[in-house]
């Protein structure tokens, strides 16, 4: 997650001194994403270097002086090129659940339906309990949050939709047979075996 | 208290020579208050259950209780009025009559069992207030949008106050925006209007609205999974957070 | 949960009428055309009920408007009586104030001649004896002075004359045909009343109008005036006991002979009406079984939320109600401006023929009621069958897709059912003729039913003719329309009606007019015949006293004279019959009897002795009578027991119920005496010409006769005949407008229901020619097929309808109507044609994607 983009975002809008930076961070993703102060200052500082912010000193009565940031004309060139960069999403594959499953496909004391099965359940009552937060949310004072519920039921939603499919598939086949991992040929092959091997 | 209770119940459709069970030898109960989802692969009987239970289709075998009564031991007449008065129907499709008003479809039901018409139309307006639809009772359904159109067959379900709602994958037909729209309302028929509720969809999203869900496969129940209550936010945005800065 | 509320209905009924309401408006062009059918047969039904009491109304208005005494005794006959068996007893009752007696008769002036009053059509010429008459109404004389005992020759006319004859004053003198020739009168006063300017009256003394009828010292109408206080109806009632059975009081002539002409001539019409509701129903049955189709979704999603099957079946009859009440509303309105028109019309013809003029509309409640009914009742049963079938609507339909049921299998038994019942007509059709009307409507009937099992065969049999001219298209065609048999064997049945009817009505036609012919060559043996205007009606016709067949015989051309004479009579059970009086030896010298049985001559020799009566076929069969039973016939002298001595038709009676008896026995019993009718044989080789123009000098004194050669009459008459029986075509053309609409509403229905299939068929490359040509074809199958089917029933129709004519004694030649079948191929091809040009248009002119997306 770039914390650099999320800072040239937020400068975008109007200029702002690092410790509104920090606060504004976690109201604006509204994650539990807890960015820490001096990330934020170091992130600054790299940003100062590569020409993408700038700063004003202002001076104050009462306290020190602060550094208002200020994005740079490079800087909104940069935040313009990530916004139009697509986040490359990656497959999650091979996880626990899928690894479990091609187990129980070789036989077991548990059918592959059953651990299928199984797995649905979990997965509707996670479905179910973030849809119920939903229904709790205000789309119009938590969007951020709603955006990332509507996320998950959506991942959710396409796990079952995969579950659902896996069950189709042992529905078809019925009677499945893994396959057998293919013997190396070790030392000199035995060529009259080989012959009469051939049926 | 069980509102809806099968017994063995089976449907086989065909011929003779080759029945296909379309439900075969179902034991399902239904509680007052309860919102069930009945899901499974096409053609594993889920909407033909649903027929039966709402006494639009006779069974092969077996028995269909709603409330008290003995759906199979009443005649066209005594099940068109329980239809009317017990069951309140949301359909896929062809949901609403094309002549009818908005409020006349909702008003049907009522108007039906002979209520006079001024009573069953004031009753089909706070219905559609319900749903949200108050300001487009005089609309005809092809001016409504689609998920307005299966509001309205909501508000005409709703407005008998049944023993049971049925829906037939009310948001088959749906996009996702209008779908939660129409499915919140029934979830709010189930939790503010203590409506029972039992639907067929093959929407996962659809289904986690639910109290309960049923699986159903080649016409047998195969999982019948109680959900519980809501997540715990916290937790929740912690698990997503992670997600998102993964 | 709600509560029932089953007594609540009325908001059912209102909602399912705004829904139907709705549905209808939905689809107005086929709305517009089944409505149509009703609106047509309401119209045609709701007019004659007008026209008939209007006709009603006008004949019995003239007829009584003579008096304004407070009662009237009239003979039970209508003929006329000796005033000294009514006066004394009518005087003697109780009550009563004065009487007076009173012979009038009603006729009509010849257009041409030295007769005429000015522009007066028709008179009624009422003697009156001036020294009682005032003492039971009174006359205010305007000008000049009231009629006086002892006057001759002298007339009283009403002020409303001077309209129609200007040129009549006090001290003119004016022309009065009599039986005894023509007489002159004078104008001695004028009344202050206008008087009835259809039918003025002229009063003459007593014994003027005795002479005039050559009736001396009888009366036809007595008028009584009540003494001060009097109980009317208990009057009445003694004056009906004394007088008994024969007399009766206050009755207006409703036994009109001409009325009750027109009467079934108009009962056709109301036949035509009654058939173009028949073809109305299944237009609405047609149009409704495709709607319950249609609407299988609706139908099935109200099942769902929980409406009953009657509630289905309701709704469907309600909407098939609610056309049937504004076809209803429409056709009476309709009816009233067609009945406006023919009135109108039939004013102007009844003013030249039967010069009666001043028809005015009557409207009838009675009537309105009864065409309305009718109307409606038609929706009902009409929409009821779909709307039975609409309600076993399962309500999983709403959930389904639409599947088309297998039709084939009802076809078949619809075929053996049709055919079974089509020979039992054939069959019924050949046992002879009682039952041969029966059978040709058990072969129509029969082929209705097999109307849906023809349709494949008949399509199949057609099409390669079709092919000829449409080659691809054909075979579609012929394809959508063996998909619905159904629908094609009720358009097809329509159409069938409609040209079997015309078919029939080519052979009734030709039929009728063979046997005219046959009536008149075998009547007709005289050379000259001397007739009234309105030979059809005599009870309007002043004849001729004796002296007129006297000097024709006198002329040195004539060799024989026979006179035809009249009287009208009521039987015992109040039926009306024309008493036709003749001399049998004179008769039979110059005209003949067709006869059921035996022969003229023996016929003829019955009339010389008692009472005897020969019947013409119908009037045998009005009165239910047998040859040689007795029977009773009110007489101006009381009931008499006449004779049935035979059966006896002539040109003239056979299409009445009239009795011959001899002219002894109508001067005896009736006291009539007038010839009405001269029929002349001169001596052979006498000239002709010369005969004619010796007539025609005599009967300057007669101008209420013509006189004609009776080989020119006879033209004449066939062409009167055949002129009527061209009306006949019109009734036959108007049956078809229904089945030109039931095609349309058919073609329109199979292009809505196809609208997808017709924009795939453009989109994958038609051209709107194309999907033109394939309605065309498909409405020319149609045509074809109605056509083979109203070919075959219309045979079978005229065949059993001229058999059975046999029966009610019209023994008719039948005549294959070739030139009918040609004429109604060429309707049915026409009418196909002519339908299929706008739903062909709406086909073509299908937007391809709209088409797509029809639901």
């Amino acid at each position: 997650m770039s914390v650099k983009h999320t800072l040239l975002a937020l400068l975008y809008q109007h200029p702002q001194h690092g410790y509104e930076l920090g606060k504004q961070i976690n109201a604006v993703v509204n994650t539990e994403w807890d960015v820490k102060l001096g990330q934020v200052a170091s992130t600054l500082a790299r940003l100062k270097d590569a020409h993408l912010v700038d700063y004003e000193v202002e001076a104050t009565d009462d306290a020190p002086d602060r550094k208002v940031y200020f994005i740079t004309d490079e800087g909104r060139r940069e935040l313009e090129s990530w916004y139009l960069t697509p986040e490359v999403r990656e497959y999650r594959l091979g996880d626990a659940f899928y690894v479990k499953l091609v187990l129980s496909l070789l036989g077991g004391p548990v059918s592959p339906e059953q651990v299928l099965i199984t797995q649905r359940r979990e997965l509707f009552q996670q479905l179910h309990e973030v849809t119920e937060l939903l229904r709790e949310a205000d789309p119009r004072t938590q969007l951020p949050w709603v955006l990332l519920l509507e996320s998950a039921t959506m991942h959710l939603d396409a796990d079952l939709r995969w579950i659902e499919m896996c069950e189709a598939r042992l529905n078809d086949l019925k009677h499945y047979t893994p396959p057998l991992p293919t013997p190396k040929p070790r030392g000199r092959p035995r060529r009259k075996l080989a012959h009469s091997s051939k049926t | 208290m069980s509102i809806v209770r099968t017994e063995s119940l089976t449907k086989v459709y065909g011929d003779v020579g080759q029945p296909i069970p379309a439900v075969h030898d179902v034991d399902l109960t239904v509680d007052e208050g309860e919102f069930v989802a009945i899901m499974g692969p096409s053609g594993s009987g889920k909407s033909t259950l649903l027929y039966l239970l709402g006494g639009l289709d006779k069974p092969t075998s077996g028995k269909v209780w709603l409330r008290d009564s003995d759906i199979d031991a009443l005649d066209d007449d005594a099940l068109s009025r329980l239809r009317r008065n017990q069951v309140g129907f949301v359909f896929q499709f062809f949901n609403l009559i094309p002549v009818l008003t908005a409020q006349e479809n909702v008003a049907i039901p009522l108007i039906l069992d002979g209520m006079p018409r001024a009573r069953a139309l004031k009753q089909a307006d706070e219905a559609l207030a319900r749903v949200g639809l108050a300001d487009r009772a005089t609309h005809r359904p092809t001016e409504l949008s689609g998920g307005q159109q299966q509001r309205v067959a909501l508000a005409r379900a709703l407005v008998t106050k049944p023993s049971v709602i049925l829906a037939d994958e009310p948001t088959g037909n749906l996009d996702s925006r209008s779908s939660d729209d129409v499915v919140q309302m029934l979830r709010r028929a189930v939790d503010d209007w203590k409506q029972t509720l039992v639907l067929v969809t093959h929407d996962s999203r659809v289904a986690a609205f639910a109290d309960r869900i049923v699986f159903l496969k080649d016409g047998k129940i195969v999982d019948d999974n109680r959900l519980k209550g809501k997540g715990n936010a916290d937790q929740i945005r912690e698990q997503l957070s992670k997600m998102v800065l993964s | 949960m709600t509560t029932a509320h089953p007594s609540n209905f009325g908001s059912t009924v209102w909602q399912m009428t705004l829904m139907g309401l709705r549905y209808l408006r939905g689809r107005k062009l086929r709305t517009v055309l089944t409505t149509l059918a009703i609106v047509f047969g309401v119209a045609m039904i709701f007019a004659i009920n007008l026209i008939l009491p209007s006709m009603q109304e006008a004949f019995a208005q003239t007829m009584t408007s003579v008096t304004g005494a407070d009662l009237t005794v009239t003979s039970v006959s209508g003929e006329s009586f000796d005033p000294e068996a009514v006066l004394p007893t009518v005087s003697g009752i109780d009550q009563v104030g004065a009487v007076t007696g009173i012979l009038h008769r009603q006729f009509s002036l010849p257009t041409l001649g030295n007769s005429s009053l000015g522009d007066t059509a028709q008179i009624d010429l009422v003697g009156i004896d001036p020294a009682t008459i005032e003492d039971v109404h009174q006359f205010v004389v305007s000008d000049g002075r009231f009629l006086e005992p002892g006057d001759s020759g002298k007339a009283l006319l009403p002020a409303g004359i001077a309209e129609l004859a200007p040129e009549l004053h006090v001290g003119t003198t004016f022309p009065l045909i009599t039986a005894g020739g023509l007489k002159i009168y004078n104008v001695v006063g004028l009344m202050a009343e206008q008087g009835d300017l259809s039918s003025p009256q002229i009063y003459v003394t007593l014994a003027d109008a005795q002479a005039a009828f050559n009736q001396p010292g009888l009366i036809n109408t007595v008028e009584v005036s009540l003494a001060p206080g009097a109980d009317r109806d208990a009057v009445a009632a003694n004056i009906q006991q004394a007088l008994g059975d024969s007399y009766t009081l206050d009755q207006g002539d409703s036994s009109s002979n001409t009325l009750a002409a027109m009467q079934v001539g108009l009962a056709m019409f109301d036949v035509l009406g009654l058939l173009a509701l028949f073809l109305g129903a299944f237009l609405i049955f047609n149009t409704f079984r495709t709607v319950v189709v249609e609407r299988r979704h609706d139908l099935g999603m109200l099942r769902a939320v929980g409406a009953t099957r009657q509630q289905i079946t309701l709704l469907i009859v309600i909407e098939s109600l609610i056309q049937g009440l504004i076809g209803t509303a429409i056709g009476l309105l309709v009816g009233y401006l067609m009945a406006l028109g023919m009135i109108t019309a039939f004013g102007q013809i009844a003013s030249n023929f039967f010069h009666r003029g001043d028809l005015s509309l009557q409207f009838s409640l009675p009537g309105l009621l009864g065409a309305a009914a009718i109307g409606l009742a038609t929706a009902l049963i009409a929409g009821y069958l779909p709307a039975r079938t609409a309600g076993r609507t399962a309500p999983l339909e709403a959930l389904r897709p639409s599947t088309p049921a297998n039709l084939m299998h009802a076809a078949r038994w619809s075929l053996i059912g049709g055919a079974v019942v089509m020979i039992l007509g054939v069959l019924l059709l050949l046992t002879g003729k009682q039952g041969a009307a029966g059978g040709a409507i058990l072969f129509l009937m029969g082929m209705v039913v097999a109307a849906p099992g023809l349709v494949i065969p008949v399509a199949r049999l057609i099409s390669p003719l079709l092919s000829l001219g449409f080659a691809r298209e054909g075979d579609i065609a012929r394809g959508n329309l063996v998909r619905q048999p159904g629908r094609a064997a009720i358009t097809g049945s329509t159409l069938m009606i409609g040209l079997a009817t015309l078919v029939m009505i080519a052979a009734l036609v030709l039929s009728f007019a063979a046997l005219i012919n046959s009536l008149a060559d075998a009547n007709f043996s005289s050379d000259l015949i001397l007739l009234p205007q309105s030979i059809a009606v005599y009870d309007t016709v002043v004849g001729a006293d004796e002296n007129l067949a006297n000097r024709v015989r006198a002329l040195p051309e004539v060799q024989d004279v026979g006179t035809m004479r009249y009287a009208s009579s009521v039987t015992a059970d109040g039926q009306a019959l024309q008493v036709m009086g003749i001399n049998p030896d004179d008769y039979s010298k110059v005209a003949s009897f067709t006869v059921n049985e035996g022969t003229p001559e023996e016929a003829f020799a019955a009339l010389g002795s008692d009472r005897n009566a020969l019947f013409t076929a119908i009037a045998l069969s009005t009165v239910g009578l047998q040859v040689g039973d007795d029977f009773v016939l009110q007489t101006a002298e009381g009931p008499q027991t006449y004779h049935v001595a035979g059966v006896a038709n002539d040109l003239f009676t056979f299409k009445i119920a009239a009795i011959f008896i001899s002219q002894a026995n109508l001067a005896a019993d009736f006291h009539k005496t007038e010839d009405v009718m001269l029929l002349i044989n001169l001596v052979p080789g006498a000239d002709k010409d010369a005969a004619l123009a010796n007539m025609q000098n005599i009967l300057t004194d007669y101008p209420q006769f013509t006189a004609h050669l009776t080989g020119e009459y006879k033209q004449e008459l066939a062409d009167v005949t055949s002129g009527a029986l061209v009306a006949f075509y019109g009734v036959a053309f108007l049956i078809l407008i229904p089945a030109a609409l039931g095609l349309l509403n058919t073609l329109t229905i199979n292009i809505l229901e196809r609208t997808r299939e017709i924009g795939v068929v453009r989109a994958v490359g038609g051209s709107r020619k194309q999907v033109r040509r394939i309605v065309t074809a498909e409405a020319l199958l149609l045509g074809l097929f109605g056509a083979a089917m109203g070919v075959l029933s219309g045979v079978a129709m005229s065949y059993g309808f001229i058999a059975a004519f046999g029966t009610v004694g019209w023994d008719m030649p039948y005549f294959f109507p070739l030139a009918g079948i040609i004429a109604a191929v060429v309707v049915g091809v026409l009418l196909a044609l002519f339908a299929a040009v706008l739903p062909a248009r709406n086909a073509a002119r299908l937007d391809i994607i709209r088409a797509l997306q029809y639901e």
